[in-house]
C-alpha cells in the first residue's frame, strides 16, 4: 500500500470521526470550538474541487478540439459558451459592484450621520476620522486638526457631502441622458421612478443641510468649544442629533434613488443586453425546456406502458387518475370530494410508502457511509 | 377493421402524443382559458401561516429560493403569490440561495412583485431595504446553515447584502439577533437534498423558526412526509398551489389583478386530462387487441 492511498485513507477516516464526534458530542465539551474555521476549510475544498472540475473540462475538450477528435464541434460549442458566460458574468457582476460602489460613498455619509449621534449619546470622541470621511482634508483647514466632537464631526460630514454632491448630481445628468438616448419602455419607466424619488429626496437633503450650522462656536479660543484631547472620552455633551439624522434619512432615500438611476442606465448598456439575452434568453429558455421535455416523455410513456395487467396495475391507475383529477380544475366538476380524495391518498398510502422508502435509503445511505469512512470503498484511489 | 384501428392505436406515433401534450398546453393559454383552481388544503395552511405572521421589529422571515430555471415555471409562481403576500402584510423578509443559478431570480422576482403591487396601489410604496433585502448565493449548504443557526448576531454572520451593501444599514433589520428573530422559513425548491438541509439544520437547542415549503409535482410525495409529521406548516404543491394561493389572495384583497398561476394550472388541467384520456386509450387498445387475438 502506496504513501498516497495511507494518507487519503487517514485524512478521509479523521474527517468522518471528526464530524461524527462533532454530532454526537454535546455544545458543552467544547469539541466544535473551531468548527467554522474547519467548514471555512471544506468549503475551500469545495472550491478547489470545482476548479479542478473545470481544469479537467478544458483538458478533456480542449484536446479533443485540438486534435480535432470525433465530437470536436460539440466540445467547441461547449468551451464557447463557458468562456462566454465566464466573461460577460464577471463583467456584469463588475459593472453591478461598481453601482453599489458608487452608492456606498451616500450610505457611508448615512453611517456617519448615524454614528455621530449615537457616539454624542454615549459621550465618545474617536481618534481618527479626516481621512475617511473627506480626501480634501486641506480644505478642512482649523477643523483637521480639532477634537472630534460631535459638532466638529457634524462639519466633517458636511464638507463630505459638498465634496460629493455635485459628482453625484453630474452622475445623475450622465445617467439620465444615457436612458433617454437608448432606453426602451421598461428602463424609461424604472428611469421616471427612479428620478422623481431622487428629486424628492434631493429636496428633502437640502432641506436637511441647511438646518445644520455651517460654521462651528469657537468657545474659549477653541475650535468647537471642547477642551478634551484627540481620542479621549468626554463627558457627554449636548448635541441636538435630529437636524443630523434627518440628513442621514436623507441621505438614504438619495442613495436609493440614486441606485436606482445607475441601474436604469447600466439596463441599457450592451454588456446586460448581451447578458441578457444569454441568461434570460438562452439559459432560463433552455432549462426550462429541459424539464418540460420530462412532460411529454411521460404523456407518450404513460400512453404506451401504463397497462393494467394486474390487480396492482389497477390500483395504482386508480390511484394516479384520482390524484390527477383532485388537483385540476375539472375534477371539481366530475365530484367535489375529489381533492379530498387526492389529500387522503396523498397522506395515507403515498407518504407511508415514501417514508418506507426514505428510510430504506438512509439505512443503505449510512452502510455506505460507513464503508467510505473506513475506506473499503477507495479501491479507485489505488 | 377493428383490428386495424386497435393496431393503428397500439402503433400511434409519439410525435402524435407530443402534438397532442403541446396543444393541451398551448390552447388555454393562447385563449386566455382560466378556470377557478381547486382548493388545496397544503396551500391553505401555508395562507394561514403567512396571515398570522405580524410585522414586528427585529423579527425577519427568511425565504430561500433553492431553484433555478429548469424548475421556474413552478417555483416562479409559488414565489410571486407567497412575496406579494408578505409585501402586502408589511413582514420584511430577506431572499436568498443554496442554489448559484438562483442568483439573478432572487435580485429579479421581488422587484417585479413590487413593481406591480405599485402600479396597482398607488401612493403606497415597497422598496429594496425597508420590505426586503436579496442576500444572494450563499456558498457551503449544511455548512452555511450550521453557521446561520449558531451565529449570535445574523447581521455580523451575514455581512452584507447581494449588492454589497452593510446589512447593518438597512432600516428592517434593525434589532435582528440570533436564530429567534427569524420568525418563518420559507423554501421554494426542485430539489430535495436543500430541503433535508434545513430540516436537519435550521434549528437550535433552543428554537426552531416554522417552516413552509414550495416543491415541484414530482417532489410532492417526498415533501408530505414532512407536511404530514408537522415538520413544515404549510406546503404549495406545484402550479396548482400556487394556483389556490392566488385564490385566497384574490379573496383577502378585493380588485387584486389576476396573476398567471390560474391561467397555468388551466393549461396544465388540460394536459392533465390528455394525459388521462391517452393512458384510457392505450388500455382500451390493449384491451381491444388481446380480445381480437383471443377471438
Amino acid at each position: 500500500m502506496g504513501v498516497r492511498v495511507v494518507l487519503i485513507r487517514l485524512v478521509t477516516f479523521l474527517g468522518g470521526l471528526y464530524f461524527f464526534l462533532k454530532f454526537v458530542l454535546p455544545e458543552a465539551s467544547g469539541f466544535s470550538q473551531y468548527h467554522e474555521q474547519i467548514s471555512d476549510g471544506f468549503v475551500l475544498v469545495g472550491a478547489m474541487a470545482l476548479a479542478l472540475g473545470l481544469i479537467n473540462l478544458l483538458m478533456v475538450h480542449g484536446s479533443r478540439l485540438l486534435y480535432l477528435r470525433r465530437g470536436w464541434s460539440a466540445s467547441t460549442a461547449l468551451l464557447f459558451g463557458l468562456f462566454l458566460m465566464l466573461t460577460v458574468t464577471f463583467l456584469d457582476w463588475q459593472a453591478t459592484s461598481g453601482i453599489y460602489r458608487n452608492t456606498e460613498r451616500l450610505l457611508v455619509l448615512k453611517q456617519f450621520s448615524e454614528g455621530i449621534v449615537s457616539d454624542a449619546a454615549e459621550g465618545i470622541v474617536p481618534k481618527y476620522e479626516a481621512a475617511h470621511v473627506s480626501e480634501n482634508a486641506a480644505a478642512l483647514g482649523a477643523l483637521a486638526i480639532a477634537p472630534r466632537t460631535p459638532e466638529v464631526r457634524v462639519q466633517f460630514l458636511r464638507h463630505a457631502l459638498d465634496d460629493l454632491l455635485p459628482t453625484i448630481e453630474h452622475e445623475r445628468d450622465e445617467a439620465v441622458a444615457r436612458v433617454r438616448a437608448h432606453g426602451g419602455t421598461a428602463e424609461l419607466a424604472l428611469l421616471d421612478r427612479a428620478e422623481k424619488e431622487y428629486v424628492e429626496a434631493l429636496q428633502v437633503l437640502q432641506s436637511a443641510r441647511v438646518q445644520i450650522p455651517s460654521e462651528l462656536p469657537v468657545v474659549g479660543g477653541v475650535v468647537g468649544g471642547v477642551v478634551e484631547g484627540v481620542g479621549q472620552e468626554s463627558a457627554p455633551v449636548v448635541f441636538s442629533g435630529e437636524p443630523v439624522l434627518a440628513l442621514g434619512r436623507a441621505l438614504g432615500k438619495v442613495a436609493s434613488a440614486y441606485q436606482g438611476l445607475q441601474e436604469a442606465s447600466y439596463r441599457t448598456s450592451l454588456l446586460r443586453r448581451i447578458y441578457s439575452v444569454l441568461f434570460d434568453g438562452f439559459f432560463i429558455s433552455l432549462g426550462a425546456a429541459m424539464f418540460s421535455l420530462l412532460g411529454f416523455y411521460i404523456c407518450a410513456a404513460a400512453y404506451r406502458a401504463f397497462r393494467v395487467r394486474s390487480m396492482e396495475s389497477l390500483l395504482m391507475m386508480m390511484a394516479a387518475l384520482l390524484v390527477m383529477l383532485g388537483q385540476i380544475p375539472f375534477g371539481l366538476w366530475i365530484s367535489d370530494s375529489l381533492p379530498e380524495v387526492r389529500l387522503w391518498l396523498l397522506q395515507v398510502p403515498s407518504t407511508g410508502a415514501a417514508r418506507a422508502i426514505e428510510i430504506g435509503a438512509s439505512v443503505a445511505g449510512l452502510v455506505m457511509a460507513f464503508r467510505m469512512w473506513l475506506s473499503i470503498e477507495s479501491e479507485s484511489f489505488k | 377493421m377493428s383490428r386495424s384501428i386497435s393496431k393503428a392505436l397500439a402503433n400511434l406515433d409519439r410525435r402524435v402524443i407530443y402534438l397532442l401534450v403541446l396543444l393541451a398546453l398551448m390552447l388555454p393559454l393562447i385563449l386566455k382559458m382560466e378556470l377557478a383552481p381547486t382548493p388545496m388544503h397544503s396551500a391553505k395552511r401555508f395562507y394561514n401561516v403567512i396571515n398570522a405572521l405580524q410585522p414586528e421589529a427585529g423579527k425577519i422571515v427568511v425565504v430561500f429560493f433553492d431553484f433555478g430555471p429548469n424548475s421556474k415555471a413552478e417555483n416562479f409562481p409559488q414565489t410571486e403569490v407567497v412575496l406579494e403576500h408578505l409585501m402586502r402584510r408589511r413582514i420584511p423578509f430577506v431572499v436568498l440561495s443554496q442554489f448559484l443559478q438562483a442568483e439573478p431570480l432572487l435580485e429579479s422576482i421581488p422587484i417585479s412583485v413590487a413593481a406591480r403591487l405599485m402600479e396597482k396601489n398607488p401612493g403606497e410604496t415597497w422598496e429594496y431595504g425597508k420590505d426586503w433585502v436579496n442576500l444572494g448565493y450563499r456558498v457551503g449548504s449544511s455548512l452555511f446553515i450550521q453557521g446561520f443557526v449558531k451565529a449570535d448576531n445574523l447581521l455580523t454572520y451575514l455581512r452584507k447584502d447581494a449588492r454589497g451593501n452593510d446589512l447593518k444599514g438597512f432600516s428592517m433589520l434593525k434589532g435582528v439577533g440570533d436564530l429567534q428573530s427569524v420568525s418563518l422559513v420559507a423554501q421554494f425548491s426542485s430539489l430535495t437534498g436543500t430541503l433535508d438541509t434545513l430540516l436537519q439544520f435550521f434549528k437550535s437547542d433552543k428554537y426552531r423558526p416554522p417552516l413552509v415549503h414550495g416543491c415541484t409535482s414530482i417532489t410532492i410525495p417526498q415533501a408530505y412526509i414532512f407536511l404530514d409529521s408537522g415538520q413544515m406548516l404549510g406546503l404549495l404543491e406545484g402550479v396548482a398551489g400556487a394556483a389556490s394561493y392566488s385564490a385566497m389572495l384574490d379573496e383577502a384583497y378585493i380588485g387584486r389583478p389576476p396573476d398567471r398561476s390560474s391561467l397555468m394550472m388551466t393549461g396544465i388541467g388540460v394536459a392533465h386530462l390528455v394525459v388521462i384520456a391517452l393512458v384510457l386509450l392505450g388500455n382500451i387498445a390493449a384491451w381491444w387487441s388481446r380480445g381480437g387475438a383471443s377471438a
